[in-house]
């Protein structure tokens, strides 16, 4: 299994407004009909973007605001996110079931204060997972995000929760 | 310094002496509740780590949520589970017929005590905390880690304790006090804590309402979990279930607690929910004269035998309004046959209500849809916008009493009005 990048550099693809649920992300009527990851990637955000999936483009960041995937545990809202190539989530602040899921399927969830109103779509973002240090060239700013424990880290570092526990048994 | 129950639960299940809030452990899990959404990603996790499952005792495999299916992918799914059920000998597998909405089933059918670490593939999995039990919903591939080892890692969540004083009048039950507290605490100040209800009004509610407490408390706080400390009711309901032995456990006097909240509710009003949060909560006189197209009395919420007997109190002898829709579900064939025994289903056949076999369906948006334009009524625990069908619907979240009053007046109506 590779491990996964703890240095992230893609480019920003914001969500505006808070407090999006997982129903938001990946609708009820539609993840009661597949779990085709494919499938459910082509809906993302659509009831509040129509737009997202054209969007997004693979090794894309995505920024959101606070309280984000608040709502059920629906893992097929991390899924999908993941599905359409999102390396991370930036966001102030996030539903905790769907932080816990980012984690567990390897997709870093970065919680930073204040960085949502002072980025752009398509700036470049470098963001080290390790030191939670988040750089944006453009405006010549660094973000220190809420640092993650370091059980957490090793379940993102190697790509994981079932990746991890793979690799703690051999 | 002590440890609030929730901690006491986790650092016995992590086979620590104490652990702090913010602390990572790894618990043992008592019992691991398997639903019929989780295989397609369950499975392939679960495969990647082991053969067979730690414990096919521990484990509980419900067949309900969107029961019977409603398309190929939950018809498939049910086979999924059926086969997986079979393939690892998991004897504690209750099919549709038998079974209800997950956590009434996981309830009556015994498979939830004290002091026990419970995780579930569902966000209302904290229901059962009103037992005592430390009770979590997580996701599919964590499930699947679950399986293959016994064990999980939480991160220790703070404690809140909310104590409700007071004895609750006529028609206000448990629902109400958990929409009055979510509108006093809000939808996020709680975020990820362990909420603990104590308190004279707690301790005279039945199971059936302190169920309903947690249920809606917690899912509208986004709290990780909720918990009532067990007491003599507690261990008498569970007596009438189970006969496995089980220890209490209760939070120590000098425990700490992140927020602390003292209501007194004895003058409390039946409570609505506005859309588009349970957390918009209002006296049920601040909302009366909404007209209303549907009325849904049921759900994990407020599906159980106490939800059908309010209702049919309110509907005896009387007639849904022309210009609504009721829909009555009984939350699992037990309390459907219950209800059928007491009479309580042609109550609701004879005013003109559509009786539903218990499932997830309406709550989910997948049955009883709402159309555009359109505003229901509802027993469940979530009014997000969209929920129920198209997205300009409005869901107002109330108890079984003025959901069947609403019924009748065509319109959101106090239940002590009709």
């Amino acid at each position: 299994m590779l491990k996964a990048h703890t240095n992230i550099k893609g480019h920003v693809l914001k969500v505006v407004g808070d407090n999006i649920a997982t129903d938001d992300i990946i609708s009820k009527p539609v993840m009661l009909s597949t779990s085709n990851l494919d499938e459910l990637a082509k809906h993302a955000m659509e009831r509040i973007d129509p737009e997202f999936t054209c969007k997004a483009k693979h090794g894309d960041i995505l920024v959101a605001g606070r309280n984000f995937g608040i709502g059920p545990s629906h893992e097929q809202a991390p899924l999908a996110l993941k599905q359409l190539g999102f390396q991370a989530i930036v966001a102030d602040s996030f539903g905790r079931i769907f932080f816990r899921n980012c984690i567990n399927i390897g997709l870093p969830p970065i919680e930073c204060h204040g960085i949502f109103p002072l980025v752009l779509n398509d700036d470049t973002l470098e963001i080290d997972i390790i030191s939670g240090m988040i750089t944006v060239p453009r405006i010549n700013k660094k973000f220190k995000a809420v640092p993650l424990p370091d059980f957490v880290l090793d379940i993102i570092e190697k790509g994981g929760l079932i990746s991890y526990l793979e690799q703690k048994r051999n | 310094m002590g440890m609030t129950i929730t901690e006491k639960i986790l650092a016995k299940a992590s086979g620590k002496k104490m652990v702090l809030p913010g602390d990572i452990v790894w618990t043992k899990i008592d019992v691991a509740m398997l639903l019929h959404d989780a295989p397609p990603a369950t499975l392939p996790a679960f495969r990647r780590l082991a053969k067979n499952v730690w414990d096919p005792g521990k484990i509980v495999s419900i067949i309900e949520h969107l029961i019977p299916a409603h398309n190929i992918w939950s018809a498939e799914t049910q086979k999924q589970l059926r086969e997986f059920t079979k393939e690892q000998s998991i004897s504690n597998f209750i099919d549709m017929g038998r079974s209800g909405i997950c956590h009434n089933t996981m309830v009556e059918e015994g498979h939830v005590r004290p002091s026990e670490v419970v995780v579930g593939v569902d966000s209302d999995t904290p229901t059962l905390g009103a037992l005592g039990c430390f009770a979590v919903g997580i996701g599919f591939t964590e499930m699947g880690a679950v399986l293959a080892t016994g064990e999980d890692w939480f991160r220790v969540p703070e404690s809140i304790r909310i104590s409700a004083r007071g004895n609750l009048h006529d028609y206000v039950i448990g629902k109400d006090v958990a929409l009055y507290v979510l509108g006093q605490v809000g939808p996020y100040g709680e975020l990820y804590k362990a909420v603990e209800f104590v308190g004279s009004t707690i301790r005279q509610m039945s199971m059936d309402s302190r169920l309903s407490l947690i249920n809606g408390a917690t899912d509208g706080m986004n709290a990780k979990n909720g918990i009532i400390g067990p007491d003599e009711k507690t261990i008498e309901y569970l007596k009438s279930v189970t006969d496995r032995s089980f220890i209490t456990l209760s939070s120590d006097p000098d425990s700490e607690y992140a927020d602390t909240y003292d209501f007194d509710v004895s003058k409390l009003e039946p409570q609505v929910a506005e859309p588009p949060r349970p957390a918009n909560a209002k006296p049920v006189s601040e909302v009366s004269g909404i007209p209303v197209d549907q009325v849904y009395i049921g759900s994990c919420a407020n599906g159980r035998i106490e939800d059908m007997r309010l209702a049919a109190r309110i509907l005896k002898g009387r007639n849904v309004h022309q210009s609504v829709r009721l829909l009555v579900m009984p939350a699992s064939q037990r309390i459907y046959a219950q209800a059928l025994a007491e009479g309580l289903l042609e109550i609701f056949v004879k005013a003109g209500a559509i009786v539903l076999p218990p499932s997830c369906s309406v709550c989910v948006g997948v049955n009883a849809v709402l159309a555009e334009g359109e505003t229901c009524v509802s027993t469940t625990n979530k009014n997000y916008r969209g929920r129920m069908g198209h997205p300009d619907s409005k869901i107002y979240l109330a108890n079984p009493a003025t959901a069947a009053a609403s019924a009748i007046e065509g319109q959101i109506c106090d239940p002590r009005e009709v």
